[in-house]
């Protein structure tokens, strides 16, 4: 059997979750109807 | 139906629509332009951020979208942020737009 | 029978030529006809002649005579019955008449004639005198000279009535005596209704001695008249008796009267007076009159005026038929009382001069005159003459003396000439003075044919420092107008002020048809001072002008009308007793009517400390109280700070109080930066009254109309000391209304404002400094604030200088939300406010997931575009409650944790979180992931890392944070004493692993919204857009080529809000690729 021994350091597993998204398409829309909604500060 | 100080701004290419979806001063500035400027943006930031959480995205990507969109309807004349940065004015061909704003 | 023939030739020669009748001339041919008829009787009665002879005479004479013959005897003859004329309308009868013959040498003469109870009847009419069948014999022509027949008569109980124009005559007359030398009788006139001539009189006797001497009838006795009344002429008298002495001359062509007349109570016009008496003796003929008279009028009174007695005394001579007359009389006049009837007159201008310097001069001349004109006597000599030419009364000399007999008056050569056909002319001189009266000098002078000049003059009449004088008047007559130019002098009081040595110009017209008209041209007053209601003049002259064509006073049927207009007016004094300058432009004064001023320039209180009143239109009425408005006026009051402009309104000064009503006008900062922009004010209403300034007003937001504030002003003008009250009942902000349009202050600050402000304030000033404090609240605020949007704000802010927007130290609102990136609610904000700019933030806690987020205190410049830094310390952040907060229904995690976090605001207002650690207590707590696992095909590491959150149990958590707060914020987790949680699937493996110290990163690139929006992603599709929409998936579902993009973004551009370049990760995982996420359900460019 594999014998693990603990090693004195931790072990770092670095996880990056980096959401980002191409949120644009999404919120693109939304985006057109807001600007024409408020048209008097766009 | 915009505040006709903010329309004659626009038009004199003296402000101009940034990437990030706000507004700025384009060139040398005066306090009356710097307030217009500001109350602009502050409104756009209060609907930013009501339409960012509706939506669940962050307000800069809500403002980020709506620049795209605010750029791509920007008339002949009127100032306009290329993605490099620099100030363009906007001619009848389209605007030099951010690679993500493609397709809105 | 020769005598007959001359007898006959003296009737026949009586012929009397129709001329022009005059009363005393009739009078004294009535007598002569009724002495003839007599005489003409004596001839009938010859007896010797038969019947046939006298009635052979009578026959020859062609009279239709009947008589009696009673006796004829050589000497004496009586016939009785004897009736002359128509029987039954005899134009004589005589009952008896003797004649005694005296023969001489010749033929038989008339001796006596004695006739008894004659009865004469006759007409006049229009001149004519007619005795009916008698006329042939007593108007034949004859050419010998008029006069008596010498005879010798004796009428008994002689009667006659004459018929005349002017009523019947009856006439009686017993006496005997030669007819044209030594008759002597008594004659009795009555005229019951005489009408002379528009005279008439209600009874007229006459009685009197008859006699004759030498040819010369005359008749003196009593003339007594009832009922004397000449319209035409005003005469009236109730009795009028006259003793005459009247005489006629032998031929006739004379008549003499002496008569003493004794008048009772008469009238001359409306001259009342007991008795006119006195000698007259006229003479006249047929061609001209002459006479004399001194008559003595008694009591006379003339309205209020009373004369003792008038004495006139002269002479008339009336030539030419009496077309030309000739009078000369001296007058005297005497006790004469006029003195009530001046004050009278006097009295009527009492009232308007009231309160001015001619009052004292009124009533000095009152009292000289009542003292001079008691019992003063008048003398005079008039000459009149009134002929073809027309009428003139010249009085060469004339004076008005007092008791004493000092001068009053003096008249000298005062004529008054009427030419027919043309227009009075009245020319003379006078003096007046002494006594206390004025002393006037005038002349007049002829000028031509039909004008003349008359000149006059008074010296200075003063009463104590009032005085009134007349250095030249020029009054030029012609053509019926009268023109005068002249100057007044004047000095002494005035209503409310007074006048120094005042020069007036004089120049006008008065004629008969458009009545009085005062200066036609503009005329320049002059004056070293003139004040009035406490103004005075500031400048030495006035120049008024009247109207285009008009003139400035008029006086005409219409009335008094008054219009000058002057170009400029500078006046100070007091008004209220404040101080006031006034300068206008063009003045225009119309009474009655309005004035009307232009560019008014009104400086009120010390001129330190001036209130400026600026008004483009002001118009008075001159009514009990001035008042009128006022448009277009700005109003800069010294001691408060605003500027009051395009002001209109009422105003209104009465009893020492000016009140300023209904006025509508602008409020604008004086301040060069003004703190707001200029409010509208309606229905504002201000009063001055002594020296205070009491004002209130409605302040509105000119476009929208909205309620701003009330203010209610009081200012003391005299020590500078005043106050402002604010209210703000209800202040309302919303789409209608936004602060920034209030000021410019909030333009920038704050945007999207909604909500209700309420609050008081008040100001308080001196000379020395301005305060002010005010309590401003809302119950429920929201706004866009530079740093995001904030709801909620509740709170009373105390300021201890509003006008400088310092607020009492740590003050508190509390406030439901504010999302400068993340929303924090419920929070409350300590700070103040100095000088507008220095925000001092005292601190602010919000309850935090189950903690509290507490924000350190710090100081902020809002006027400087600054980075500016926050501490946020977390105090126990219950992580379930975290988890719970953000609705993630498929995580769940314990653990309390405390921490701080580091937040920059850049100057653009994006906020950033600089480091944040949070710490987890001991003993830790689990993470655990409980949701249904839908992908299968992670890759070995995911797939640990997977099954690992699934459950994870900690001792120590930390959460270090940094990123955008609007952008991606990474957050590092660091497990410590990790051992697998409950439910996770536990193999050998994990076991093993399970007791390494494993520390476990975790770093997610998204901020708590994208976590939530990831996970929701994966439980709802809805949240995703179907990607044909997009036009990125044909219909077919293959992707269509996307247009040629430049070059991608440059991350490390600073404009793009990207992932803070702390951290400078190489991404292990494809950026777009959700790691948790399986990239099956996506298609990625």
């Amino acid at each position: 059997c594999i014998n693990v021994n603990a090693p004195s350091e931790p072990i770092v597993i670095e996880l990056n979750i980096n959401i980002t998204q191409e949120v644009i398409y999404r919120l693109a829309e939304d985006a057109g109807n807001t600007i024409d909604e408020n048209a008097d500060i766009f | 139906q915009r505040d006709p100080a903010y329309a004659a701004a626009r038009s004199a290419g003296q402000v101009g629509e940034k990437m990030d979806g706000y507004l700025a001063v384009v060139g040398a500035s005066n306090a009356n332009l710097d307030r217009l400027v500001k109350q602009i943006n502050i409104k756009r930031r209060a609907v930013y951020t009501q339409r960012a959480s509706a939506e669940g995205a962050t307000v800069e990507e809500y403002a980020f979208t709506s620049g795209c969109i605010a750029i791509s309807r920007t008339v002949p004349g009127e100032k306009y942020q290329a993605p490099d940065g620099s100030w363009q004015t906007r001619t009848s061909s389209p605007p030099l737009r951010d690679g993500r704003c493609a397709g809105v | 029978m020769p005598a007959s023939s001359d007898i006959d030739g003296d009737i026949a020669t009586e012929s009397v030529r129709p001329k022009k009748r005059k009363l005393l001339r009739r009078l004294a041919f009535l007598l002569l006809g009724f002495v003839i008829g007599a005489a003409l009787l004596g001839w009938f009665t010859r007896e010797d002649i038969a019947r046939d002879l006298i009635g052979d005479e009578l026959a020859k004479l062609d009279l239709p005579a009947s008589y009696d013959v009673e006796q004829i005897s050589a000497d004496r003859q009586v016939l009785t019955n004897i009736v002359v004329g128509d029987p039954s309308d005899p134009d004589l009868t005589i009952e008896k008449v003797e004649v005694e013959l005296v023969y001489g040498f010749g033929a038989p003469e008339l001796g006596k004639i004695v006739l008894t109870k004659p009865r004469l009847y006759g007409t006049y009419s229009d001149g004519q005198m007619s005795f009916g069948s008698l006329d042939p014999v007593l108007f034949a022509e004859s050419d010998a000279p008029p006069g008596l027949p010498d005879l010798d008569a004796t009428v008994i109980d002689g009667r006659g009535l004459l018929d005349t124009d002017f009523g019947r005559i009856g006439w009686k007359v017993d006496g005997a005596g030669g007819l044209d030398d030594g008759f002597a009788g008594i004659a009795a006139v009555t005229a019951p209704e005489v009408q002379i001539s528009g005279c008439s009189a209600g009874t007229a006797t006459l009685y009197g001695q008859l006699s004759t001497a030498d040819g010369a009838l005359s008749l003196d006795g009593p003339v007594r008249l009832r009922e004397l009344n000449c319209r035409d002429a005003g005469v009236r008298a109730d009795t009028a008796d006259a003793s005459i002495d009247l005489t006629v001359d032998p031929t006739f062509a004379q008549v003499e009267l002496a008569a003493s007349l004794e008048t009772g109570a008469f009238s001359v016009a409306d001259a009342l007076g007991d008795s006119i008496a006195g000698p007259v003796k006229l003479t006249a003929s047929s061609e001209t009159m002459t006479a004399s008279f001194d008559l003595q009028a008694a009591r006379l009174s003339v309205r209020q005026a009373r004369i003792g007695s008038f004495a006139v005394d002269g002479t008339a001579r009336l030539r030419d038929g009496y077309r030309s007359a000739e009078v000369e009389a001296n007058l005297a006049a005497a006790a004469i009382d006029v003195g009530p009837a001046i004050s009278g007159l006097l009295g009527g201008y009492s009232a308007p001069v009231a309160g001015t310097l001619l009052e004292p001069l009124l009533a000095k001349f009152d009292t000289a005159q009542r003292a001079q004109l008691r019992g003063a006597s008048f003398t005079g000599l008039l000459n009149a003459r009134n002929d073809q030419g027309g009428l003139s009364l010249v009085m060469p000399q004339g004076a008005v003396r007092n008791d004493r007999g000092g001068d009053v008056l003096s008249l000298s050569r005062i004529e008054y000439r009427q030419a027919s056909g043309r227009e009075a002319r009245v020319s003379g001189n006078f003096r007046m003075g002494g006594g206390g009266l004025p002393a006037i000098a005038g002349r007049m002078e002829q000028h031509g044919s039909d004008s003349s000049i008359f000149r006059l003059k008074m010296q200075r009449y003063a009463a104590g420092e009032n005085w009134i004088e007349l250095p030249e008047l020029l009054v030029e007559q012609s053509k019926g107008a009268v023109r005068f130019d002249g100057a007044i002098l004047a000095n002494g009081i005035l209503p409310g002020g007074a006048a120094r040595n005042l020069t007036v110009p004089l120049q006008g017209s008065w004629a008969y048809a458009n009545g009085l008209s005062l200066w036609r041209s503009c005329t320049s007053v002059s004056f070293d001072s003139l004040s009035f209601a406490s103004l005075d003049l500031a400048s030495r002259g006035l120049t008024l002008c009247p109207p285009p064509g008009g003139a400035i006073v008029r006086q005409d049927a219409q009335g008094l009308r008054i219009a000058a207009g002057t170009s400029s007016l500078v006046l100070n004094g007091k008004l209220a007793d404040t101080d006031i300058a006034m300068s206008s432009g063009p003045v225009g004064i119309a009474y009655p009517g309005i004035a009307k001023a232009k560019a008014v320039e009104v400086v009120l209180g010390p001129a330190a400390e001036a209130n400026r009143f600026a008004v483009t239109d002001l118009t008075a009425n001159f009514r009990d109280t001035i008042s009128g408005s006022f448009t277009d006026a700005d109003i800069q009051l010294f001691a408060v700070p605003l500027d009051i402009s395009e002001t209109a309104g009422e105003w209104a000064y009465a009893d020492d109080v000016l009140t300023i009503s209904d006025a509508a006008f602008t409020i604008t900062d004086r301040n060069e930066f003004a703190r707001f922009e200029p409010l509208s004010v309606q229905g504002g209403s201000l009063t001055l009254f002594d020296n205070m300034i009491n004002a209130d007003a409605t302040l509105r937001h000119p476009a929208s109309q909205r309620e701003i504030s009330r203010v209610d002003i009081r200012h003391d003008l005299g020590s500078a000391v005043g106050f402002a009250n604010i209210n703000v009942d209800r202040l309302q902000f919303d789409e209608g209304l936004q602060p920034d349009q209030l000021t410019d202050l909030a333009l920038g600050v704050v945007a999207n404002v909604s909500g209700a402000v309420a609050g008081k304030g008040r100001i308080d000033w001196n000379p020395e400094d301005v305060s002010s404090f005010g309590r401003f609240f809302s119950d429920a605020l929201d706004f866009a604030a530079v740093f995001g949007p904030v709801k909620g704000a509740r709170g009373e802010v105390e300021f201890t200088d509003l006008l400088s927007l310092t607020t009492a130290p740590n003050q508190q609102i509390f406030i439901a939300s504010i999302n400068p990136g993340i929303e924090a609610r419920d929070g409350i904000i300590g700070f103040s406010l100095n000088d507008g700019q220095f925000l001092g933030v005292t601190g602010g806690s919000w309850p935090f997931m189950g903690g509290t987020l507490k924000l350190r205190p710090t100081q902020l410049n809002l006027a400087a575009a600054e980075e500016r830094r926050y501490i946020l310390e977390v105090d126990a952040l219950d992580a379930a409650l975290f988890v719970e907060d953000l609705e993630l229904g498929n995580l769940s995690a314990t653990g309390i944790f405390d921490g701080s976090l580091q937040i920059v605001f850049d100057e653009l207002g994006f906020g950033k979180i600089e480091s944040g650690v949070l710490q987890s207590r001991a003993p830790g707590g689990t993470v655990s992931y409980v949701g249904e696992l839908t992908y299968e095909d992670l890759s070995p590491i995911a797939n640990y890392a997977f099954k690992t959150l699934r459950s994870l149990d900690y001792e120590t958590m930390q959460i270090g944070m940094e990123g955008a707060l609007t952008g991606d914020i990474v957050t590092r987790v660091r497990f410590d004493g990790v051992k697998q949680g409950k439910g996770t699937e536990q193999n050998f493996i994990t076991r093993q692993i399970a007791d390494l110290p494993i520390r476990l990163n975790v770093n997610i690139r998204a901020p708590f919204y994208k976590l939530l929006g990831t996970y929701q992603s994966i439980y709802d599709p809805s949240t995703q857009r179907d990607p044909r929409d997009l036009g990125l998936v044909g219909p077919d579902g293959n992707p269509i080529a996307a247009p040629q993009e430049p070059a991608p973004a440059d991350p490390s551009n600073p404009n793009i809000p990207s992932s803070p370049d702390i951290i400078d990760q190489t991404n292990a995982v494809r950026p777009s690729e959700p790691s948790i996420q399986t990239s099956d359900s996506e298609i990625m460019p």
